[in-house]
């Protein structure tokens, strides 16, 4: 519940302010946002599982969106921006589809 | 990497065998450990010291401040995207716009170039009709040149000579109205170019006395005076005797007693007269020959 809450109200605060990102920390926000959806993801999959816990998903969700976004600035640096990116995403991609399945299975039962 | 060797790594249960990070294919690997491995040990933790795996851990205050922060975070990626995408937006629609305008000024462009090219086809047909004319006109000055006397021409003929009679006085000597009446004997017995004395006759030409010199051309020209003659040297003779104003030219030249003879002269060459110079004639421009009379008229 207090997720839920959490969540709802994040996004009314975003959409409030909608804060001005600086335009050097752009093109790391889309990056960030999938690894935080895998860190959210990993944890909605932890609690279906009934091994959810508090200080595993802070760190997560805090370790993965700064690797990624540096991931992506070290490829920046060394003009493989682009492709690194490409890979971090792919990475992400399957590990959330995963997860996804496995939340799924436990929510239909199926 | 690949031979089977003891592997000292961070799990020595499974010594002597590979761990999984290097046999598993990679991608496998990515989908088996999707979940993060942190919970798994975080509850075995839990689950040895506290005996029992707690049945379903709530999440607290600080996961909502994670996911608040999440939130946030899709929010704000969501608003910069739509933000950017209405720029970029704009610009690809100028840029669609560029394109369309740059089309059609290419197909004008092109529209054009096709009236000019058939211009050009049109051009080149009046240049080649133009070419034949000029070709034509040109071989028509030349005849008219021949005639009229202002192109240099060469051909057998027969040499006149003329000159007063000796110890001849007063009204013998040879006068302009003698000349004009032997060259118009010869354009009729058929000559076809005639110099006096290197002066080349054309068609303005006219013997003129001035004093007892004559001008022909401008030029005084002495006794004794020489013509030549470009025709055929076989007939011109006779025809001069034959026709009727070259029988009035032997009955004038006997009555005054000048010396006469004509012989064939092989083949001569006729120098051009200078053309006269144009003050106030100008060449007509094509279509403006009807052009009557505009100015101010005395009548």
């Amino acid at each position: 519940m207090i997720a839920a809450l959490g969540l709802l109200l994040g996004v009314v605060l975003g959409l409030i302010f909608t804060p001005d990102v600086p335009a050097g920390l752009d093109p790391y926000l889309p990056i960030a946002v999938v690894a935080a959806l895998d860190a959210v993801f990993g944890a909605l999959r932890a609690y279906l599982e009934g091994i959810f816990d508090d200080k595993v998903f802070v760190v997560s969700f805090f370790s993965n969106v700064l690797i990624a976004a540096a991931i992506v600035y070290l490829g920046d640096k060394l003009g493989v921006g682009g492709q690194l990116s490409t890979g971090v995403i792919v990475v992400l991609g399957i590990r959330i589809f995963s997860n996804v399945a496995q939340i799924r299975r436990y929510v239909f039962h199926a | 990497m690949a031979e089977p060797r003891t592997v000292r790594g961070p799990h020595p249960a499974r010594q002597g065998d590979l761990p999984d990070h290097v046999t598993e294919p990679l991608l496998t690997l990515i989908t088996q450990r999707s979940l993060d491995a942190d919970y798994e040990h975080a509850a075995a933790r839990r689950r040895a010291a506290g005996g029992s795996a707690p049945a379903g851990p709530k999440p607290r205050r600080t996961a909502g401040l994670v996911l608040l922060v999440f939130g946030v975070l899709v929010t704000v990626a969501a608003v910069q995207t739509s933000r950017d995408a209405s720029a970029s937006d704009a610009s690809r629609a100028s840029l669609v716009a560029q394109i369309d305008l740059r089309r059609q000024g290419l197909s004008d462009l092109q529209a054009q170039l096709d009236r000019e090219a058939s211009r050009v086809l049109a051009l080149r047909t009046r240049t080649r009709d133009l070419a034949t004319a000029d070709v034509a006109e040109g071989s028509r000055l030349e005849r008219l040149g021949v005639r009229t006397g202002f192109a240099a021409v060469e051909g057998p003929g027969v040499e006149v000579t003329l000159s007063s009679a000796r110890d001849s006085g007063g009204s013998q000597v040879v006068r302009d109205a003698d000349l004009t009446l032997l060259t118009d004997a010869l354009w009729a017995a058929g000559a076809e170019a005639i110099s006096v004395n290197g002066q080349r006759l054309t068609a303005l030409s006219a013997f003129r006395n001035v004093g007892i010199a004559i001008l022909v051309n401008t030029r005084p020209i002495d006794p004794p005076y020489v013509l030549d003659v470009i025709g055929d040297a076989d007939t011109l003779p006779a025809n001069l005797l034959a026709s009727a104003i070259g029988e009035r030219w032997y009955a004038l030249k006997d009555s005054l007693g000048f010396r006469f003879d004509v012989r064939n002269g092989g083949r001569m060459s006729l120098p051009a007269a200078s053309p006269p110079r144009l003050r106030w004639a100008e060449v007509a421009p094509e279509g403006g020959a009807r052009r009557t009379q505009m100015g101010v008229s005395g009548s």
